[in-house]
Order: structure tokens, then sequence, then C-alpha cells
């Protein structure tokens, strides 16, 4: 459903506007302060809203507002119970280790992760390490982010006109050019805008410009959703009534099958992606484009799906009719169509656990599966460094304390909002199966034109622009950071002028974004599936050797290297078995369990192992971290 | 559980923010199990039943195990985890000096218990 008009594009370039002007204002403010600490970290000096949002706005990526629609619209209520462990992720990705990490890093002057380990151990092996890690994970992770930001805007601006003319000049104008010409015009067009975007205010503003921008953009989320939560349940009637409506429904069929024209036209005929057929007994949506030759009674083969509910059938001839959605006047010659592996047949699936699933026949979300994602959620966002970073940059504990508040409220909101507004958006847009990652934008062009308000349609979809924007700009300059900090300060230089190390921080932003884009105009087969590798990755790598080298006065610096290595070889080794019983590049559940607490365990033997058998540290060492007084 | 700025500067209140940081990392964890028990004990037992449309129980709206599992367990976590941002955690001057080096140290006495 696209709704012709150029809101999304008129949206994106106001909001664009804003985070430049966030950064120029961000960069004026910076003048005159040391430059490094300034870049990297905002001088320390983030009050409650800043620290707050940042941390919330960088930990909701792109997925919250286009991955986790689609999920909740494809599996029903179950995503409540996968989502739970967000209740507690506020308090303990912030309070387990914020306060104590924020002291070291400000008693050692440490700017980055790996400098908060090196300084802590006054080891440059450990801190090499580190680095080495948090750069190998962090770049599959910004790769990612970059090809979810082209793809979140191609899929936001597919009906803009405006959009559609310059896809066609840029087309025209790669075509030959290697590597860049493997591209889709449309997904290429979306990167540039996006990368450049993103790179620009990054290298302008710094890390005060990513929280800056990110405040506006943890704002721009909350209202999106707010809204979004009130113009559906007004239109769905209700939640009591979308939940009875949604316990009627049994998942569609997927199927392929060849359409037929009724007479042979001098022309090719046209079938766009979502179109609907009605083969007199049910509702047929197509899912991608296909055109029936000209002087041709076929098409080839096409991708369908078919609706199973008589509800569902019924809302979708009211949209029909309404001229909401497209229908085609041709029949279906032949089609073989294919039921869910779980819940087919099965009215209320969408209403408990484990949910319906096309693919297993365990369904969406078997017990253990809920039991890892409890642990994974806050333990894995304590390990990231994106927002370990952060911890680094509070003021003041009193700024901790009320940002915890404030966080805990707004994913409370946000998150338990996304699941009953998508949960209602099964009832009011049926077939979105056919490419579950467009509900969020066709829902608010929906509600938005349901409510005669369509210029606000580009308000509710400028909440994916925003969350994925927040994070791409943070991983941008972690990995800048561990670069210019880690490496060149650490290794090779460390007396470098201010100057140097300025023009240097600018060049390392700008070739880490060019070079991330340059990779993701032809993404690899598994790009999704190295997101999960590289998240799990990050976590498993670091938050062990992490908590323990703050809390334990035993913990040495190679227990900290054992701890991270032991994580890491533990998540590569589960992946590598993953590949080669299952064939796909996704880590393997031992025991049914998510494999991040597998690589926690292998973390946690490495580090104990160490500190049981190698080197104890010094006391005075022990002393200047820890006092005289305390043990622990 | 009295939020309280304690004045900074020499070894001893290093070593009590590291201890009063641990001592609400425990409490912040018995938070997590709280909220972990009662929400998968709860979900396990009741949110993996099969659901007739016709006997369907709702509470606001939603499916009775989703509010008594989820929802009411949420709202009590956020309450619990404002509460304890509010009285749970001290203030803490985090900008003690570091005023022992190993560097400049001559002891090199190896930690020997704990």
């Amino acid at each position: 459903m696209t709704d012709g008009t150029n809101t999304a594009l008129v949206t994106f370039v106001l909001y664009t506007v804003a985070v430049f002007l966030l950064a120029m204002l961000s960069n004026r403010v910076a003048k005159g302060k040391e430059f490094v600490g300034e870049y990297f970290l905002g001088s320390r000096s983030f009050g409650v809203w800043a620290f707050a949002l940042t941390f919330a706005a960088t930990n909701a990526s792109g997925g919250s507002f286009m991955g986790f629609p689609a999920l909740i619209y494809t599996h029903g209520w179950s995503l409540s119970l996968w989502i739970a462990g967000y209740m507690v992720l506020p308090l303990v990705s912030m309070a387990v280790i914020g306060k104590r990490i924020n002291q070291v890093a400000r008693q050692t002057n440490a700017l980055t992760i790996p400098e908060v380990l090196r300084a802590r151990f006054e080891s440059p092996v450990t801190g090499l390490v580190a680095t080495l890690l948090l750069i190998f994970f962090m770049f599959f992770y910004l790769v990612a982010q970059f090809k979810a930001g082209g793809k979140i805007l191609t899929t936001l601006f597919a009906g803009d006109p405006i959009f559609q003319s310059v896809v066609s000049g840029v087309g025209n104008l790669v075509s030959n050019v290697p590597w860049v010409n493997q591209a889709e015009p449309d997904y290429l067009v979306c990167l540039i805008v996006f990368s450049v975007a993103v790179i620009v205010y990054v290298v302008y503003g710094g890390f005060r410009a990513v929280v800056w921008t990110d405040v506006m953009q943890g704002i721009v989320m909350f209202v999106g959703v707010i809204l979004m939560l009130g113009l559906t349940l007004h239109q769905v009637g209700g939640l009591e009534s979308a939940t009875r409506q949604l316990a009627e429904m049994t998942p569609p069929e997927h199927g392929v099958g060849v359409l037929r024209s009724s007479e042979v036209h001098e022309d090719a005929i046209d079938i766009p992606k979502g179109a609907w057929i009605d083969d007199g007994e049910h509702l047929v949506r197509v899912a991608e484009s296909v055109s029936i030759p000209a002087g041709a009674e076929l098409s080839p083969e096409v991708e369908l799906l078919r609706l199973t509910t008589e509800a569902d059938e019924r809302r979708a001839r009211a949209l029909i009719s309404n001229k909401a959605f497209d229908r085609v006047e041709v029949e279906i010659q032949s089609a073989d169509w294919e039921s869910y592996e779980f819940g087919a047949d099965e009215p209320g699936v969408y209403l408990t656990n484990p949910g319906p699933s096309a693919s297993s026949s365990l369904g969406f979300l078997a017990f253990g599966s809920a039991i890892s994602f409890f642990i994974f959620w806050p333990f894995a966002a304590t390990g990231q460094p994106s927002n370990l970073v952060r911890l680094l940059s509070f003021k003041d504990t009193r700024t901790l304390r009320y940002s915890i508040i404030t966080v805990s409220i707004y994913y409370a909101v946000i998150y338990f909002s996304l699941v009953v507004v998508f949960c209602c958006a099964r009832v009011l847009l049926p077939g979105m199966e056919i490419d579950p990652d467009r509900t969020m934008p066709d829902l608010a062009t929906h509600l938005t034109r349901g409510a005669g308000m369509p210029w606000l349609a580009g308000i509710l979809v400028a909440a994916p622009f925003a969350a994925v924007m927040s994070s791409v700009d943070s991983f941008l300059l972690v990995v800048s950071s561990a670069v210019v900090r880690d490496l060149y300060q650490g290794f090779i230089r460390h007396g470098a002028s201010e100057k140097k190390v300025k023009r240097l921080s600018h060049t390392v932003t700008i070739f880490v974004g060019v070079f991330a884009l340059i990779f993701v105009l032809n993404p690899p087969r598994y790009l999704q599936d190295l997101i999960v590798f590289a998240t799990g990755g990050l976590a498993a790598c670091f938050l062990i050797p992490l908590v323990l080298a703050l809390y334990w006065r035993r913990m040495t610096s190679w227990a900290a290297v054992a701890g991270m290595l032991g994580g890491t070889m533990t998540h590569v080794a589960l992946t590598g078995w993953g590949y080669w019983s299952e064939g796909e590049f996704r880590a393997f559940e031992f025991l049914g369990l998510n494999p991040f607490l597998w690589d926690l365990v292998g973390s946690t033997v490495a580090s104990c192992a160490l500190v049981m058998l190698g080197p104890k540290p010094h006391s005075i060492h022990v002393k200047r971290f820890f006092g005289n007084s305390a043990r622990s | 559980m009295q939020s309280k700025i304690q004045n900074p500067g020499h070894d001893g209140e290093r070593g009590d923010l590291v201890a009063r940081s641990l001592g609400e990392a425990k409490w912040i964890l018995l938070i997590w199990l709280g909220s972990f028990v009662w929400t998968l004990v709860y979900c396990g037992y009741f949110g993996y039943q099969s659901v007739n449309p016709e006997t369907l129980e709702t509470v606001m709206g939603m499916p009775d195990w989703v509010f008594w599992g989820v929802a009411v367990p949420w709202v009590l976590t956020s309450l619990a985890s404002i509460a304890f941002a509010i009285f749970g955690i001290h203030d803490e001057p985090l900008t003690t000096q570091l005023n022992v080096s190993v560097n400049e140290a001559t002891d090199t006495e190896a930690l020997t218990n704990d």
C-alpha cells in the first residue's frame, strides 16, 4: 500500500535539516574544549535528558520499528513474552556497572572501553586484544546498520513520485559502473543519502552531536508511538474488539502459482506487488511484481499469499472497495499452497504461545527460547560497547539515577505500546505477510488517512529514521574511537598534537563510514545473521571481563584477556557448529538455550581459571583501584 | 537506602564506592530474578495453553496471561526500578584522583589473600 505522495520524503528532508542544525550547534559548543575528550565523549558532561535519551535511542535500533513490528504482526501476542526482558533492561544495563565504570574512566582519563581495560590493568596487551575484538565485531554491526538504514528508507520512500524519478535517473547513470551497478537503484540512492547524512553530522559535531540528535530521535520515537497507539485503538474499536477478532484468525497460506488473463492483450499486463485477486472462493495477494507478456495469456510463476479467515477477507474487501488496496482482474491458473508448520487452521493461535510459525513445527517461541530471551536482552545490552561508552559520559550519579527512571518509563511505554499497536495491525491490514517489514509505514499511512490527517503520516514514519540513525551514529563513533584513541594514540603516537589527532579522527570517521557504504552496496548473503553474530559476540566478549575487572580485586590482565577470548571462541565455535549441522550461519542452540548463555559460561570459566592459576595482581595495583578499606 | 553525596578525596572512599556499587548490583540482580521468576513461571503455565475463541478471557482487552504474566510484572518491575534509583543507589563523587601509581611504587608484593 503506497500513498502516492511525497510525505515520507518531505519528512526525511525536514528531519535531516534538523539533525544538521543540531550538529552545527554542538560544534559551536565544542569550541575551546579539549578535542579528543569532546569528540569521543562530549567532555563527560551530559545531564539527565541527554544521557537517558541517548541511551534509550541507541538501544532502540531500526529493528525496533521495522523488524519488531513485523514479528508482532506475523506471530501475535507471543511477542509480549519475547520482549519481556526489556522490563528490567534499563536497571540492569545502566546500574550494575554504571557508577563504577564511570569512576574508573574518570580516574584514568579513559574515553573508550578498551582504554578502561588497559588502564585498569596497566596492560597494553589487554587494551590491544579488546580493541581488535571490538573492531572485528563492530564492523559487522556497523555494516548491517548501514544496510538497514538504506533498506528502511527504500521501504518508506517506495511510493514517493519524486524519489522514483531520482531512482530512475541514478539507475541509468550507474548501469555501467562495476560493483555499484550490482545494487538495486532505489537501495543505492537511499544508502548514499543515508550514509552521507550520518557521516557528515557525526564528523561535524562528534559525540555531542550524536547525543543531541539522539535526544531528538528519542522524542520523535516516543511521540510517534503514542500517536500510533491512540489512532490504532480508535480505528480498531478498542483493544478488546481487536483481541476477539484476532482470536478468530488462522495463519494464511503461502504459495507459488501462475496467473491468467481472461483475454489476450496487445500490451503486457503489469501486476504490482501487493495487488489482490478474488478467485471467487478466497482472496489472494500477489507477493511480488509480475507481468503477463504482450500477446500471452499466462504469467511466469509468482509468489502468492492466500487468506484463510473469513473476517480477514471481509476486511480486505472493504479496503479494496475504499481504494486503499489495489485489485487486479486476473485469475489463478494454478497454484501450490503451503500451510504454516505450526498453527495452521488453529483459531486462537495468535493469542497464545508459542505463536504461529511458517517454518518451525515448534512454533515461534518455544519455552526454552522465552527463558533465553529474558536473560539475553538485559545482559547483552549491558555488554554492548555502544551502551558502555555512554556510561562513561554522564556527569554525576544523580544523572544516572534519574536516567534509570526516565528510560524505565520510556521503554515500558514504547515496547508495550508497539505490541498492542501491531497486534491490532493484524486486524486492520490483512495480508501484510507478503512483506512484513512494510507493516509500520503502511499502517502509518492507513491510520492517518483513516483519521483524515494524511500529513500526520510524516511524523509516524519519522520514528524508524530516528531509530536507525541513532544507532548508526553511535556505532560509527565507537569504531572511530577504537582506531584513533586505542590504536593510534595508544600504540603509535602517544604524544600526537591535538591538531593532528583532530584531523585523524575526522579522516577515520569518514573512511570507516565510506568503507561501510561501499561494502554494503553488495552485502554478503548472510548479513542479517552477521548482526546476530556481532551482537552476541560483543556482549560475550566484554561483559564478564569488564564486570570482574570493576568489582573483583583478584582479577588480572591475563584473566581479562582469557575471558574475552573465551567468550569469543565459544561464540565462534557454536556458530561453526550451527553452520556445520544446519547449513546456516547461525549459532547452535545447545540444550535449546540461546548461545549467548553458553558464551557467558565460556568467558566466566576462562577468566576464573586464569585468576586461580595465573599470577596474582600486585597489592599496590589493587589498592590503586579499590582503596584501602573495602574487600570485594 | 538514602542518596547522599560523600566527600571525595581518599582511598577509603574509593573502596566504599566499590562496595556500595557491588551491594547495589546484588539488589538489581534480585529484582531481575523476581521479574524473571514471575514472568516465566506464570507465562510458562498459563501462556502456553491453547485458546478457544468462544471462552477467551481478557483483562483490559488483552489475553489474561499477557496481563498477569507480562503487563503486571512490567509495571511492578518499572516501579521497583524507579524506587531503587531514588532510594537504593547512593550518590557518590566520581572524580577521586588516583594517588598511588604502580609505576611509582617500590612495593612489588603480590596480593596473597582475599
